[in-house]
């Protein structure tokens, strides 16, 4: 008896050993797997029988709405839903799409965002959309995910099945690199996104004598961290910084107390990073503990995240956007959108801008389309060519480019966290600024 | 050299708060012989116990202490006769996805009620940071390593001088001879579940002070406390704090000298060379 039990113990043992390891292999896996390239096109399998002015459209949206960054994956659906909403309902507003009821050129046909959870995670992702896909023979589209490493994947699912798909958020360069036929990218990528930081700080050694000549670069270790990364290096050549620190973490870690000794070690004239809001949260948290007072540059993301923005410590740190909302007081056409957006979820679209506007040039492709054909769909996406005064981010149109789907117009701006309550200002374009850069932050010991 | 020391200082501290955490995992392991993959997820309800205490009362999370641990102690045992009972009586298998189903289910059920979003406590009694000598040290950490060896102090006295601790003890090393001698092996491993949910629990609480509190926060930190259970031996308290220093310090060092990425690579590699080398752990006899 006491011998079966003993053996009982061992198996158990075993098996516990086996599923730490496991657990270890399928993190190491879930990183590998981030790399992989993406599968030649296949044969294109319509999923719809385009047929006349069906009463919904339904497109496929993947959010991270479990994972990593759950909660910004419910902020990115509350922007779909928003961004639907004002295609199936009059509004009495210049905005692309807004002056209609439904898709006009499919007899009134109502959108339906049918959500999949991505989990900010290349398999859970490809999981999900391909379930979208089977439970949905009638899926005209696919919209998201937020994540690059997901959107990747979903965008793998999409050519296999020859499905449209729009992204507004994620910012990998390689999603648009990679000679996709049926993926476009309405928000700007890393790298026009990075081009965005080092112009501003090539202007602040220019016109603020910053100094700023060595630099230092901390990214998680998924694909936007990474490829951020990449495009860091890049460009800190092509300026001429030096990159005297290079750090990469694993995403949602317990602790940045290393990672932070180093940054402080190596003592760079800026700071540039890309990471999501958990970790933007614990990195300016150990930022203070260690007193580290050196100008910290976000790639968006978690910089730009509300959590991010509620605790005390994010005051002065600068990142690069899309949009801040000091900015809707030059364009009144956005403004009154972002009124209606603060009625119906509390606070302002911010950075979710350009998900709405995304979403929008995807039900503005499918109205001049006048189809659920996917061709067709493709054909109007390409032929995009949207003016600026219909939009609600500040760039000068939308066109899909040619080649790589990515949009053209796309651009960037630097904010930073200042005023109280913490909100995201514009601070450069220096003659387009909302508030005056507070340029080098205030020290932990005077705040 | 300061800068190791420091980095050796904060694994110290870190590896405090992971030991109380492998503490309860190792005491369920130990005495009811179950994985408990929920683990992480006593943990999060204690965050938010503690997280709610201050926001909506004003009570300081080192105050908290008390109530989560009372809380956790009660959440685990429900647990315990609710769920893993049931458990006991399947599969080795059935039992390690009962628990994850466990897992799951407080996570989902937290995301339900709380969303998503991660909150974070300010101004609480230690969230600053302050020097010492040249080193630094958040106070938030500081006090958590602090409570954290008052607890273990504490659960080492019950295991070791109370009656039932020693009859918990008695049926973690052979529960037939424990049983013969008139042990009540039910009512001992609903007090390991209580006692070992408390331990995480109150982890869970202090840590409100310098983390930031969602749904599936506790997962991570699951992870190290199955290393921590495993490098001490599996089953075995003692030696679990001995593994946490070791896992926060080796993190701490390995993080600054070499290069952050491996500070959790070190981890697993030290992991499977005591894996193949003395699969009973480092602190247990063959």
């Amino acid at each position: 008896m006491v011998d079966k039990m003993k053996n009982n113990k061992n198996k158990k043992r075993k098996i516990f050993a086996c599923l730490i390891v496991a657990m270890m292999f399928s993190f190491t896996l879930g990183c590998i797997s981030e790399e992989k390239e993406t599968p030649a096109p296949t044969t294109v399998a319509p999923t719809t029988a385009a047929p006349e002015y069906p009463e919904e459209i339904k497109i496929g949206c993947l959010c991270p709405l479990t994972g990593a960054i759950p909660s910004t994956g419910e902020a990115q659906k509350e922007a779909i839903e928003f961004a639907a909403w004002l295609v199936n309902n009059y509004v009495e507003s210049p905005v692309l799409m807004c002056k209609s009821e439904g898709l006009e050129n499919l007899g009134g046909a109502k959108v339906v965002p049918v959500f999949g959870d991505g989990g900010c995670n290349a398999q859970v992702a490809q999981q999900s959309a391909e379930s979208l896909v089977s439970r949905n023979p009638d899926l005209v589209a696919i919209y998201g995910e937020l994540c690059s490493s997901a959107t990747q994947t979903v965008a793998n699912v999409a050519e296999k099945y020859g499905i449209p798909m729009v992204n507004g958020s994620s910012s990998s360069p390689k999603l648009t690199a990679l000679g996709l036929k049926w993926f476009f990218r309405v928000s700007p990528h890393d790298g026009l996104f990075i081009r965005t930081m080092f112009d501003f700080m090539r202007d602040m050694n220019a016109e603020e004598n910053a100094g700023i000549k060595d630099i230092a670069i901390a990214y998680e270790d998924t694909e936007f961290g990474t490829t951020s990364a990449e495009v860091f290096k890049e460009y800190a050549v092509e300026y001429g910084f030096n990159i005297i620190e290079d750090i990469s973490y694993s995403k949602n870690t317990t602790d940045v107390d290393s990672e932070v000794q180093r940054l402080k070690a190596a003592d760079p004239d800026v700071i540039l990073m890309a990471t999501y809001a958990a970790d933007t949260i614990l990195f300016f948290k150990t930022f203070e503990k260690y007193d580290v007072n050196i100008p910290v540059i976000g790639n968006g993301s978690g910089f730009t995240k509300a959590e991010f923005l509620a605790i005390p410590e994010s005051r002065y740190a600068l990142s690069r956007a899309t949009f801040t909302p000091d900015m809707f007081e030059n364009m009144p056409s956005a403004q009154y959108i972002d009124e209606m957006y603060k009625e119906r979820y509390g606070i302002s679209m911010a950075d979710w801008t350009r998900d709405v506007m995304a979403f929008l040039v995807l039900c503005d492709a499918i109205n001049r389309a006048g189809s659920t054909d996917p061709e067709a769909i493709r054909t109007a996406l390409l032929e995009t060519n949207i003016p600026k005064s219909v939009l609600i981010v500040p760039w000068d149109g939308i066109k899909f480019d040619p080649a790589t789907h990515q949009n053209v117009y796309g651009a960037g701006i630097v904010c930073q966290a200042l005023e109280d309550p913490i909100e995201m200002w514009s601070v450069w374009p220096f003659e387009f600024a909302g508030k005056k850069l507070v340029w080098p932050p205030i020290s932990w010991d005077q705040r | 050299m300061s800068m190791i020391v420091q980095s050796i200082l904060t694994g110290i501290i870190m590896g405090c708060i992971f030991s109380l955490i492998a503490t309860g995992l190792a005491l369920i392991w130990g005495v009811v012989e179950i994985v408990n993959f929920a683990h992480g997820s006593f943990m999060m309800l204690g965050m938010y116990i503690a997280y709610f205490m201050s926001t909506l009362l004003g009570i300081d999370p080192v105050l908290s202490v008390p109530l989560c641990a009372v809380v956790l102690f009660l959440w685990g045992s429900a647990s315990y006769k609710i769920v893993v009972t049931r458990l006991l009586k399947g599969k080795l298998l059935m039992q390690i996805f009962g628990t994850f189903g466990l897992m799951m289910a407080m996570d989902y059920g937290a995301m339900a009620i709380w969303s998503p979003n991660y909150r974070v406590l300010e101004n609480t009694w230690f969230s600053g940071s302050i020097e010492i000598g040249g080193y630094y040290f958040g106070e938030g950490q500081l006090i958590a390593s602090f409570v954290s060896l008052i607890v273990l102090g504490l659960v080492t006295v019950f295991l070791l001088h109370t009656k039932t601790g020693k009859a918990l003890r008695a049926s973690a090393d052979d529960k037939v001879a424990a049983v013969t001698v008139g042990i009540d092996s039910e009512k001992m491993y609903t007090y390991a579940w209580g006692i070992g949910s408390a331990c995480v629990g109150v982890a869970g609480a202090l840590m409100t002070n310098f983390f930031y509190i969602q749904p599936q926060v506790g997962m991570i930190f699951t992870f190290f406390a199955f290393i921590c259970v495993a490098l001490a031996g599996f089953g075995r308290i003692k030696g679990i704090i001995v593994a946490g220093l070791m896992i926060g310090v080796i993190r701490a060092v390995s993080g600054f000298l070499i290069a952050p990425w491996t500070k959790d690579v070190a981890i697993f590699v030290i992991f499977i060379i005591i894996l193949l080398l003395r699969p009973q752990g480092l602190f247990m006899g063959k």
